[in-house]
């Protein structure tokens, strides 16, 4: 696959950090520019006379390689916050931008360039269920346009890191969810993404098999650098893998919080301390 | 009986090619142009990757329609049409026209349906790696929908068998239209039963290889 857009790494060459020439205006504000700029975002679903605001306008910034949380009770808005970035939700506002390139005004070829190097994984999965564990993971190298024994080669390597290739054969109706989820994994950093949004990733799966899922993606962003977006309701999670988190209430966020000191974080948002109080 | 049966096998064999030949024709021209059909009218529909309302109310409406003619009055209604293709508006290939026609929204809608089974967020993973419409429709969609496109197939191919029956009355032949002719109006029950039990045999074969195709197709 030729490197299509002049801003991402061509797959292979894994300069993992952001390459500092390619930052476009505005100059960034700290040392190192953010993998992921939201500026101004927000979405208002059309819904009877008032236009209902899923999010309000709000500015996010995430570096490389950092874990960051967007935490909420239900229908706050997190799950619609994530899927901006990728733009599977338009924003009806702002500006999006992932690794130095402004997402929001792509045509539709080159959105579909740029999504190949943001990997998603779900709530339920969503895999391919006529498709085996390797042709699941196949399948974004495919549509990207790779063909011949690379193709499988790539899918068994990212199977293997997430502690699956023995299973490569299996169809996902004979893995348990934990692997299901991690078969999602795979597929997901198939074509060597930057950045990996993960929707309630755990939400579905047993409190045993989510501490696995946790270091399956704790060891790849320590080993791959890729900066990890999660939305979850549950402190726990977020507490075990982020470094900063977003609190969010009723489509704003209400707080961001640094989870990489050593004292415990003082929530000062009523939303926050009610999460933080319930674990 | 031997006798009756006898001297109705070369018209046995005749009519067994001719439901064959009705049935092969409007089973391809279903699957080429309602299958299509099928996934234009979903991937119009509201809340789906090609929403266009107007087009979507024209091939909706387009199917309803066509669906709603009793298949007698589509026969006779489309005559000009099979004389402009076939030249002809007799025979098992004139026949072969207006099945077709009635073959092409109903499958369309099975399609449809089969296709709305898959579960949305599997199109949505797709469409976050980047995926194309035609890629969602080819490697997502119509794989995902495999199994239950195939069941559907099979539940209209035995509609079809039947409607082959009434081709009979455009001269199509047919195994359903020699059972009317000799079982029915000439009081040759015999006929009549051998015509029938032969359906059934086909009915039969139809269904239990649809089903085991759908079978092994089917990973979930």
């Amino acid at each position: 696959m030729a490197s299509t857009i002049g801003y991402f790494p061509a797959p292979g060459a894994l300069p993992r950090v952001c390459d500092p020439r390619a930052v476009p205006f505005p100059p960034p504000l700290s040392q190192t520019p953010p993998m992921i700029r939201l500026e101004g975002v927000a979405k208002s679903f059309a819904a009877g006379p008032r236009p209902f605001e899923a999010v309000a306008p709000l500015s996010l910034r995430v570096g490389p390689g950092e874990v960051f949380g967007i935490i909420g009770f239900s229908g706050a808005g997190k799950s619609t916050l994530l899927r901006l970035i990728n733009l599977l939700e338009r924003p009806t506002a702002g500006e999006v931008w992932v690794g130095g390139q402004r997402l929001d005004l792509l045509g539709p070829d080159a959105l579909r360039q740029a999504r190949r190097r943001i990997g998603m994984i779900f709530q339920q999965f969503n895999l391919l269920h006529n498709h085996s564990a390797l042709e699941n993971v196949c399948f974004p190298l495919r549509i990207a346009g790779l063909k011949g024994e690379a193709v499988a080669a790539r899918a068994r390597q990212c199977l293997e890191l997430v502690g699956l290739a023995d299973k490569a054969a299996q169809y996902p109706a004979q893995l348990s969810g934990g692997q299901k989820q991690r078969v999602a994994i795979a597929r997901a950093l198939a074509t060597e993404p930057q950045v990996l949004l993960c929707d309630e990733p755990t939400s579905a799966l047993d409190p045993h098999t989510t501490r696995e899922l946790l270091a399956v993606l704790r060891d790849i962003n320590r080993r791959l650098g890729v900066t990890i977006v999660i939305v979850s309701h549950s402190l726990a999670v977020v507490r075990a893998l982020c470094d900063r988190v977003a609190v969010m209430e009723n489509g704003r966020v209400v707080e961001e919080l640094d989870l990489r000191q050593a004292e415990p974080p003082q929530p000062r948002s009523d939303a926050a301390r009610r999460l933080f109080e319930a674990v | 009986m031997s006798d009756s049966l006898i001297e109705i096998l070369p018209d046995l064999w005749l009519a067994l090619g001719q439901t064959a030949l009705m049935l092969l024709v409007s089973l391809a021209a279903s699957v080429l142009l309602g299958g299509p059909l099928g996934v234009l009218v979903l991937l119009t529909d509201r809340g789906q990757l090609l929403q266009r309302p107007w087009l979507f109310a024209v091939l909706n409406g387009f199917i309803n329609v066509v669906r709603s003619f009793p298949f007698v009055i589509l026969i006779v209604a489309l005559v000009p049409l099979t004389r402009w293709l076939i030249g002809s508006s007799i025979g098992p290939l004139a026949a072969a026209v207006p099945l077709s026609f009635a073959a092409i929204p109903y499958f369309a809608r099975l399609v449809e349906q089969s296709l709305r089974e898959v579960p949305r967020g599997v199109v949505e993973a797709a469409e976050a790696m980047g995926a194309s419409v035609p890629q969602i429709v080819f490697k997502v969609l119509l794989v995902e929908a495999r199994s239950g496109l195939v069941l559907g197939l099979t539940v209209m191919a035995v509609s079809l068998l039947s409607y082959t029956a009434v081709a009979g009355v455009v001269g199509g032949g047919g195994i359903g239209d020699l059972a009317i002719r000799y079982g029915y109006y000439r009081f040759q029950t015999n006929v009549m039963l051998i015509t029938v039990a032969i359906l059934v045999v086909i009915v039969q074969a139809i269904q239990f290889s649809g089903n085991r195709i759908a079978a092994r197709l089917d990973k979930r």
